[in-house]
């Protein structure tokens, strides 16, 4: 039986080509999923593609662990339509550290416990906690959001988001806590970034 | 050939030792931005975790109140953590802030901070630290009470560092924000806490070396903020832009602009 050498090398050249256009096509898939999709009747969360913000310097861009578990209290004084646009925030960043994308394989799982402090936390997860606030605190006047990472030996071990009150759009609420959320994952603000990007730091304000 | 190659190797290397030699001389010889502002970075007031109340009725009371003001600062009580932790808050206060906030500001001094502390919430959910500034000058004032050179000011940051029975000491700080140092003098931006004796810091400048060093910004060891166009200005240089800013705002609000 004879090799046919060139059928053999064009069938390879084929099967890579195949193989690599559906990885590139998978991955775009998951990242245009992870970047912009928004809570249900919300315009695209984000039509510009990602940008290069760099680390977060105040925390020296420490982010989750690999595979971190983390459970995510949304404070219950949300409204439901905007409990369901944090969940669809955090999801999107967990489609974004599935293995198609960024890998970091930070997973969330919710509650809407009123005080948090006291439920215990299992063994090998960490915590997140969504507030709903409208503390006058000097530093917070005239802001959208803000938030708080908590970092242990060089890594995240929990983060507190607080959304303003005064934000009542449910769709800038879902923009603002991935806003938010970028910074636990170690992503820093962005000014120079286009306006319609989820880390441009002017985008928190309310 | 073997000579020739020696001779290579031997050259390359005079070079590497010339070249790191003459970036370190370089970098030490000038007024360095880099190290020279580091040295706010962490330094911070520290609260006991297990602090007494004050002894004096009256002073336990004027602090309660105090630490009211940072009262459910998180849902989550400080406690003691097994390894070294940090809370950072970022809360984009510097967003639309100017590097020179004179209309944010109730009065603008000069002074020197002479103690610093800090305290914990009540409910320990947040700390703050309290400054006690000794008047220099007094560049602005907006505020009822008067001020002048010798007054003695309280100002407070949010922030500062814990330590527990065990001796270990936990941080909690505003990303972009360092605190002032005992001793040191500064330039500080302060608004009046609701009707309290109080101010808060909204941001400073120190005189350091006849230079102005901001004490907000790339030297809290954060990323570079509009504060930090003003590093390494002259003191008289720095003076003369805030009094003009002064000036234009005075100016505003004589004609209604403001």
């Amino acid at each position: 039986m004879q090799v046919n050498f060139s059928k053999l090398r064009r069938s390879l050249v084929i099967f890579f080509v195949v193989c690599l256009s559906t990885i590139i096509l998978t991955s775009l898939v998951v990242y245009v999923s992870a970047q912009g999709t928004p809570p249900p009747n919300c315009p695209p969360m984000n039509s510009v593609p990602c940008e290069n913000t760099g680390v977060d310097k105040d925390t020296s861009g420490v982010t989750w662990p690999k595979g971190a578990k983390v459970i995510v209290n949304i404070d219950p004084s949300f409204s439901p339509e905007k409990i369901a646009a944090i969940k669809s925030s955090y999801n999107n960043w967990q489609t974004a550290g599935s293995a198609l994308g960024n890998g970091s394989g930070v997973t969330f799982t919710f509650t809407t416990l009123a005080n948090p402090s006291t439920a215990s936390l299992p063994a090998g997860t960490y915590r997140a906690q969504v507030n709903n606030f409208s503390n006058p605190r000097p530093d917070l006047v005239g802001k959208a959001s803000s938030n708080g990472v908590d970092v242990l030996n060089g890594e995240v071990v929990g983060q507190e988001i607080w959304v303003n009150r005064s934000v009542t759009d449910e769709c800038a609420v879902a923009q603002t806590v991935a806003h938010e959320t970028g910074h636990g994952f170690g992503l820093g603000d962005c000014s120079n970034c286009s306006r319609s990007s989820l880390i441009n730091s002017t985008s928190a304000e309310s | 050939m073997k000579l020739y190659r020696k001779g290579m190797w031997l050259l390359t290397i005079v070079l590497i030792i010339t070249v790191v030699t003459s970036v370190v001389a370089l970098n030490s010889g000038r007024f360095s931005k880099s190290t020279s502002i580091q040295d706010n970075k962490d330094e911070m007031p520290i609260a006991d975790y297990s602090a007494p109340e004050p002894p004096d009725a009256g002073e336990a009371t004027k602090r309660t109140a105090k630490n009211k003001r940072y009262d459910k600062l998180s849902s989550y009580p400080i406690k003691e953590e097994r390894g070294k932790f940090t809370r950072v808050l970022s809360s984009h206060w510097a967003t639309g802030l100017p590097a020179i906030p004179v209309e944010q500001s109730d009065i603008v001094v000069i002074g020197e901070v002479t103690a610093a502390r800090a305290y914990l919430s009540n409910d320990k959910t947040g700390v703050y630290s309290e400054f006690i500034l000794r008047v220099g000058e007094v560049l602005k004032n907006d505020d009822g009470a008067s001020f002048y050179a010798g007054s003695i000011i309280t100002a407070q940051r949010g922030g500062g560092a814990v330590r527990f029975p065990s001796g270990q000491i936990q941080k909690y700080k505003t990303g972009g924000q360092s605190m002032p140092r005992i001793g040191r003098q500064y330039m500080l931006f302060l608004k009046r806490i609701d009707e309290s004796r109080d101010f808060s810091i909204i941001t400073g400048y120190e005189f350091r070396d006849e230079r102005i060093v901001p004490l907000d910004g790339k030297s809290s060891g954060g990323k570079r903020l509009q504060f930090d166009d003003y590093l390494g200005f002259t003191a008289s240089t720095f003076l003369t832009v805030v009094r003009d800013a002064i000036g234009r705002t005075t100016q505003n609000s004589l004609r209604g602009d403001k």
